[in-house]
């Protein structure tokens, strides 16, 4: 489901971090929280297969639990590809 | 026209490539203005059946006939000024160099992650390339936007952030066998329609937009939700 909506504090959209993964994105308060807990944060949500790989600002996330995300930071999970077509 | 390509080569004539043959063939004869004349040529093993008639661009005379030939003669004849031939082979990765050149725009719309991944290690190794892949589940899918400028990377392969395809569980269509090669999952021909199109809009912002070095390597979409949204990533090296 697509989903556009605002998580934790509404009142504090200067920390919000936008998390997407297919069609889906949110945005939670995230600034200050690892990789790892967003995802843990943002599963259910959006949806986010436990093997995505973590791209942050277009770049690939090798530690997740160390990367700490900060502001305006844009937060991929990537969905896998889809496979038919014939 | 910012981009020119040395020939336009399509993978796959089945829901996606049927769908995306006719507006493609439709734009290069009457809106894109090449500087060398163009050729198209189709790529696909597999005959048409029966049961292909309610999603892919086929007619009752086409069953059993070479889905590459077939479409190959029925776009010649609607677009008599093109060059349009037909590779009637699955692509594996022996062949692939007879078809794929330096500078072609590629079209990939197959039903394997391990033909995606040759394709897109092969188009790894060439100078300059534009390859426009599109997968699809029932009423959800993909696309994704590999481009080499001068033998380097504006955007991501296609397995670069896709484990499924830098580690393809399935087969290609030539390891399958009949009863393999029979048992497909439905698709729906509104998905295949969705993906086309999106395909064929990587295409137009590639060629048309000066700073087509910011484009969107991914575009995800769902046709229940009428939503789509377009991923930027760095290249990067599996």
């Amino acid at each position: 489901m697509a989903q556009e909506q605002m998580q934790g504090n509404a009142a504090a959209p200067e920390s919000a971090v936008v998390v997407k993964c297919g069609i889906s994105q949110t945005k939670v308060r995230g600034v200050g929280k690892s990789v790892a807990d967003l995802r843990a944060q943002c599963k259910k949500a959006i949806n986010i297969d436990p093997a995505a790989q973590a791209v942050v600002d277009g770049v690939p996330v090798a530690d997740e639990k160390a990367f700490i995300i900060t502001e305006g930071m844009e937060l991929e999970f990537v969905k896998q590809s889809g496979q038919k077509g014939i | 026209m910012i981009k020119d390509f040395n020939g336009i080569r399509v993978i796959g004539v089945g829901g996606i490539g049927t769908a995306l043959l006719t507006p493609l063939c439709r734009y290069v004869t009457y809106s894109y203005k090449a500087s060398d004349p163009i050729d198209i040529t189709l790529i696909d093993g597999d005959k048409f059946e029966a049961k292909n008639l309610e999603r892919q661009g086929c007619s009752i005379e086409d069953i059993e006939v070479n889905k590459s030939d077939a479409m190959r003669d029925k776009l010649s004849a609607e677009f008599d000024a093109l060059d349009i031939n037909s590779f009637p082979h699955y692509l594996n990765a022996t062949n692939i160099s007879e078809v794929i050149k330096n500078g072609d725009l590629v079209f990939m719309g197959v039903d394997n992650h391990k033909t995606r991944k040759i394709v897109s290690d092969y188009c790894a190794t060439l100078d300059d390339i534009v390859l426009v892949s599109g997968g699809n589940e029932y009423h959800d899918g993909n696309i994704q936007l590999f481009i080499r400028e001068n033998g380097k990377p504006i955007t991501a392969s296609l397995d670069a952030y896709h484990p499924e395809i830098a580690s393809p569980k399935d087969k290609s269509p030539d390891e399958l066998g009949c009863a393999e090669l029979m048992a497909s999952a439905p698709q729906l021909l509104f998905m295949n329609l969705a993906i086309a199109s999106l395909m064929l809009n990587a295409m137009y912002v590639v060629m048309t937009e000066e700073n087509h070095h910011e484009v969107y390597g991914e575009v995800y979409v769902d046709i229940k939700e009428a939503t789509s949204l377009p991923s930027k990533r760095k290249p990067r090296l599996v």
